[in-house]
């Protein structure tokens, strides 16, 4: 019996039942005996010198155990730039920023207890912008940048707020600018915007002793949290396990860590305690990490027919209060800071500022949504201003094969069918029925090209095991997260299609644990699939040859001559002679009784081929994957209210391989549905002391499903294999947020001839916009 | 964190007014804002007053010359009564954004007015319909105004004791009304701005009578009443709605710090919400 191909069917989730009947357990439903409550004393200042901290009151409530203070508990940590103090020493960097934490025994007392901590503050100037960070007299943010720890490939400027400049350029940019026809200039932001997870961020940390410690979180990355807790406790990494079950959604900003270092530090006053933190929703805005927060200018000079002669960018990231974790955002943006399009010379910039906010961490897009906002609204500028049909601008400057990325990287044909999306998106849009039902409305429709590669670590490894149980079936053990992609899905059918299995015969390990899962760097920049797919596919053939190897010494055969077949092993030169692999799976069992072989096990890992650090022209091999797209939409502009609807949006992707259709479609459904929250509503209001105004669903909003109710969502899959992913698959989970905003902006303004330059487009921006140009219909 | 409270549940009017006149007691009925700001520790009152087993005070009375809405009635109930949604379709169209469906089943009409939200959803076609306000206090019954009741934002005409058991709406012959909001979103939102436009007479102009009110554009629901006038006895021709438009912003002056909408936005959209609403009452001249 061959089993039927795994790879390429919609089959059903793995996690479908469980979560539809809330057996899944997240970190929240975990309790344990003598459990401390942790409730965070945040800082209501964005930029201030601590005088002095009160904590008796506090301790005085009734059920208050402990108030653990900034100068108690170990670091700075950070991967990148050590920069990060968990609670604040000194003084706070943000509005909201953790100054001490009250542990008690339930969540009131900690309540009361956080309540009645007192701490008196020295104002300092606070810059909540990019511009205003940057400024000659700006405060100073970190006084001792250059003194921190910092990885070679970072390049932070002591004396400033830019902890980081990714700088890259080609070619004499001035005197392509002095010999091009037209030279065309624009500024283009994008807000703070937030990742609102289903599940809160919460984490149990318990010391069983000084040098032995167990957190179970709500992690995207256990490796990391367990060598960030090891390094930051000085304890050899086999004395922290790490535990993670299910994610109530990650999308970024559940990477790196989170809330692990400060609930680890604070439990260790309280060793043979559990103690548990879950952020409230409102405190998940500024006790996490926020997303995005750029302003972008850009200037380009274009031959007469638009082609791109010169390019400038200077990408300005509000980077927060401490840089580790938005530090891989900004070099992101930089390596794709033109989008996918090519230019003759270019200089480009991607800077990484502190600002008195909270900070800025991985969201869903990482540095691609930015970038492609800031290029893809340039270029519809480029297009009115010069006459030009604003596809056949995009026609003429797409990247092609056997162009260089701004990293150098060669652009090939592997890297899959940008045209072919493109085209694909134009023809759908094209077809679009731009005639409305009422005189006030007015609709149009654009077309954005899209390009992302994963940032990771050169030696970002991942590693599955594979073991045949007795009955046939297979235990499947990897370290990447379900946080509600599907990857525990697709591995399977990766799983199931490399051993020739039965899908349903694959189960996979639903937790996480670090002492015992096989390593996995992190569970970000959508490589899942494709890394521990690629893992899973060595393992695989290792537990084939195991397998094969009992089976030989079951039949007495040579190992040469045993193949699997995905339900037998089989003697290849007499075809009749086999055995069962499942009797085969713990040992080859001889007639006498007398066993050896031992059980079959498979352990495979992938590291990604090639990579480099970046040279120190920004140059190198950075990225070693590319996923391709395109993406459209068709507005429906409402000139009396400023309203826009979206009447479709579509995405055309080259996924190199679908692995499972309902799966890969809802993800990209999913992205372009969180991208139009950022396009159309979402965006955090700061008031000028600092705070967040909207930390919260009341005011920050973000689309639910009346808002798409009449909105047509498409997707077409292009399959151009890519050459080391499993079975020709590449990333796809993020790519769907990428050119979203552009698209919508792009068709706002072809429905009213309106730029709209500034995220979001919210129904007030717009109108104030058609007011500004005359177009608002009374 | 909620703080401890007492519960007190009355089943009589006297009883619930005793107990309301408890140091620091708050009524609860449909919990759906006080629960909220007690979960937010904005609020920790000592006794709590659980209205809901008032049962006389839920439900809808159509009556000759008025309707009248229990306090404990429930957006949802306002919902499924289809006599009420065709005969005041404002409280229909209130209803249908009111914010989403678990709410709606909780959330009370006596709870809307008397949180005194500028921008609540049921105030504004309610001040427009020239509701009555039906009180219980220690002095037994009294009502007033809607448009008289409502004092600004969270602030009331209710003294200590005193709690909301109705509201009324008089009936008139040829009685057309609609009720428009703008949210950020299509999705559960607080209203931007919103207008309530009904027409008394509606099918004969020179005998017809407008009155507007609008959210979330001052303290209280206001009516305009010089835009009523400028609007009422005469054929509607888009010239005059225009004109009407612009004197119906003129004098507001929006707080600038709303999260919700500009003060610019709410201005451009109410001239454009009375036009459509008045089309959509069919009130404008072919």
């Amino acid at each position: 019996m061959t089993a039927r191909a795994s790879v390429g069917r919609s089959v059903p989730r793995r996690d479908a039942a469980e979560k539809a009947t809330g057996q899944a357990r997240f970190v929240d439903d975990l309790s344990f005996p003598n459990q401390l409550v942790a409730r965070v004393v945040r800082s209501q200042r964005a930029h201030a010198r601590i005088l002095g901290l009160d904590a008796s009151a506090a301790l005085a409530v009734p059920g208050v155990w402990e108030v653990v203070t900034g100068d108690e508990v170990p670091g700075p940590i950070g991967e990148c730039i050590r920069d990060h103090t968990i609670l604040a020493r000194g003084k706070v960097r943000f509005h909201g920023e953790p100054v001490a934490v009250v542990l008690a025994r339930d969540r009131l007392a900690a309540a009361r207890g956080a309540e009645a901590v007192q701490i008196t503050y020295e104002d300092l100037p606070a810059a909540l912008t990019p511009d205003e960070a940057l400024s000659p007299d700006a405060a100073l943010i970190h006084e001792d940048l250059g003194s921190y720890e910092v990885l070679p490939t970072f390049h932070p400027a002591p004396g400033t707020n830019v902890y980081h400049a990714y700088r890259s350029s080609r070619g004499d940019v001035a005197s392509k600018m002095a010999g091009a026809h037209r030279v065309i200039e624009g500024v283009y932001r994008y807000p703070h915007i937030a990742h609102v997870q289903l599940e809160p961020h919460g984490c149990i940390a318990w010391w069983r002793t000084a040098r032995d410690l167990t957190v179970w979180t709500s992690a995207q990355s256990p490796h990391l949290v367990r060598k960030v807790l090891a390094e930051l406790f000085e304890l050899p990494l086999s004395g922290v396990q790490v535990i993670v079950g299910y994610l109530g959604g990650g999308f970024g900003g559940k990477s790196d860590t989170t809330v692990e270092p400060l609930v680890a530090a604070a439990a260790r006053k309280v060793i043979g305690h559990p103690v548990k933190l879950i952020l409230t929703r409102e405190e998940m805005f500024f006790g996490s990490v926020l997303g995005r927060g750029a302003r972008v200018k850009l200037r380009t000079g274009h031959a007469g027919d638009g082609r791109i002669l010169a390019a400038e960018a200077e990408l300005a990231f509000s980077a927060g209060g401490y840089g580790e974790y938005g530090i891989n955002v900004v070099e992101g943006a930089g390596h794709v800071a033109l989008g996918p399009y090519r230019a003759e010379a270019f200089e480009v910039a991607s800077l990484a500022v502190y600002t008195n906010t909270p900070f800025i961490g991985a969201f869903r897009g990482y540095g691609h949504p930015e970038a492609h906002w800031a290029m893809e609204r340039h270029l519809d500028h480029v297009a009115h201003q010069m006459g030009l049909d604003p596809l056949e601008l995009r026609r003429i400057n797409l990247l092609r094969p056997g162009d260089r990325h701004l990293t150098d990287q060669e652009v090939q044909a592997e890297h899959g069918d940008l045209r072919g999306c493109f085209e694909a998106v134009a023809t759908r849009l094209a077809e679009a029925d731009l005639a409305t039902d009422h005189p006030d409305k007015v609709r149009g429709a654009a077309v954005c090209a899209l390009m992302k590669a994963p940032i990771m670590a050169t030696n970002a490894s991942s590693s599955a095991r594979l073991r045949m149980n007795g009955d046939g079936s297979v235990d499947l053990v990897f370290s990447g997260t379900e946080m509600g992609q599907g990857s525990h899905t697709a591995l399977c059918q990766i799983a199931a299609e490399a051993l020739g299995v039965p899908e349903h015969l694959v189960q996979p390990q639903r937790v996480v644990d670090t002492s015992t899962s096989p390593y996995e760097w992190q569970t970000v920049g959508s490589t899942t699939t494709w890394k521990v797919g690629q893992a899973i596919r060595a393992a695989a053939a290792d537990l084939i040859a195991k397998l094969c190897r009992n089976g030989a010494l079951s039949m007495g055969i040579p190992v040469e001559q045993a193949t699997f077949d995905g339900q037998y092993i089989c003697d290849v030169s007499e075809p009749e002679r086999r055995v069962l692999a499942s009797s085969v799976a713990l040992n080859a069992v001889h007639s006498d009784g007398s066993a050896e072989g031992g059980p079959a096990v498979g352990y495979g890992t992938f590291t990604p081929h090639g990579l480099q650090w970046a040279d120190d022209q920004g140059k190198g091999n950075l990225a070693a994957e590319w996923t391709v797209g395109a993406q459209g939409a068709v507005v429906e502009v409402d000139l009396g209210t400023g309203e826009v609807h979206l009447v479709s949006l579509i995405t055309a992707m080259d996924v190199g391989r679908v692995i499972n259709p309902d799966l890969a479609r809802g993800q990209v459904v999913g992205a372009m549905v969180q991208a139009l929250g950022a396009a159309t509503l979402e965006e955090i209001v700061y008031g000028a002391d600092g705070r967040i105004r909207n930390a919260g669903l009341t005011d920050y909003k973000i689309p639910t499903p009346e808002d798409l109710a009449s909105t047509e969502l498409d997707v077409i899959f292009i399959e151009t294999p890519f050459p080391d992913g499993p079975f020709g698959a590449r990333c796809i989970a993020e790519h769907g947020t990428v050119a979203v905003a552009p698209a919508v902006a792009n068709a706002v303004r072809a429905a009213t001839g309106v730029h709209v330059d500034d995220l979001p487009l919210s129904n007030d921006h717009v109108l104030q916009r058609l007011l500004e140009e005359g177009v608002a219909r009374a | 964190m909620l703080e401890p409270y007492r519960y007190l549940r009355p089943t009589t009017l006297q009883e619930a007014s005793e107990m309301l006149c408890l140091q620091g007691a708050m009524a609860l009925a449909g919990g759906t804002d006080l629960l909220v700001e007690m979960r937010e520790r904005k609020r920790k009152p000592p006794v709590m007053v659980d209205l809901k087993h008032l049962t006389g005070l839920r439900g809808i009375e159509h009556n000759q010359a008025n309707i009248r809405l229990g306090a404990l009635t429930t957006v949802t109930d306002v919902l499924e009564d289809s006599r009420l949604t065709a005969r005041l379709p404002a409280l229909k169209q209130a209803a249908e954004v009111f914010a989403c469906c678990e709410i709606r089943h909780r959330a009370t009409l006596g709870g809307n007015v008397a949180n005194a939200s500028p921008g609540a959803e049921f105030t504004v076609p309610l001040v427009a319909l020239d509701a009555a306000v039906e009180i219980w206090g220690p002095e037994g019954p009294r009502a007033m105004t809607l448009s008289n009741f409502l004092l600004g934002p969270g602030q009331t005409d209710l003294e200590t004791g005193e709690f909301v058991t109705g509201l009324s709406i008089p009936l008139t012959p040829d009685m057309r009304c609609a009720y428009r909001r703008k949210a950020r979103t299509r999705g559960m939102d607080l209203a931007a701005v919103s207008l309530a436009v009904v027409a008394h007479g509606a099918s004969r102009p020179e005998e017809r009578r407008i009155c507007l009110s609008m959210g979330a554009v001052e303290r209280v629901p206001p009516r305009p009443s010089r835009v009523e006038a400028m609007l009422s006895g005469v054929r509607l021709t888009r010239e005059l709605t225009a004109h009407a438009g612009q004197a119906l912003i003129e004098p507001l002056a929006p707080r600038a710090s709303s999260l919700r909408a500009s003060p610019t936005y709410k201005k451009a959209v109410l001239p454009v919400l009375l036009r459509r609403l008045l089309e959509e009452l069919d009130l404008m001249e072919a």
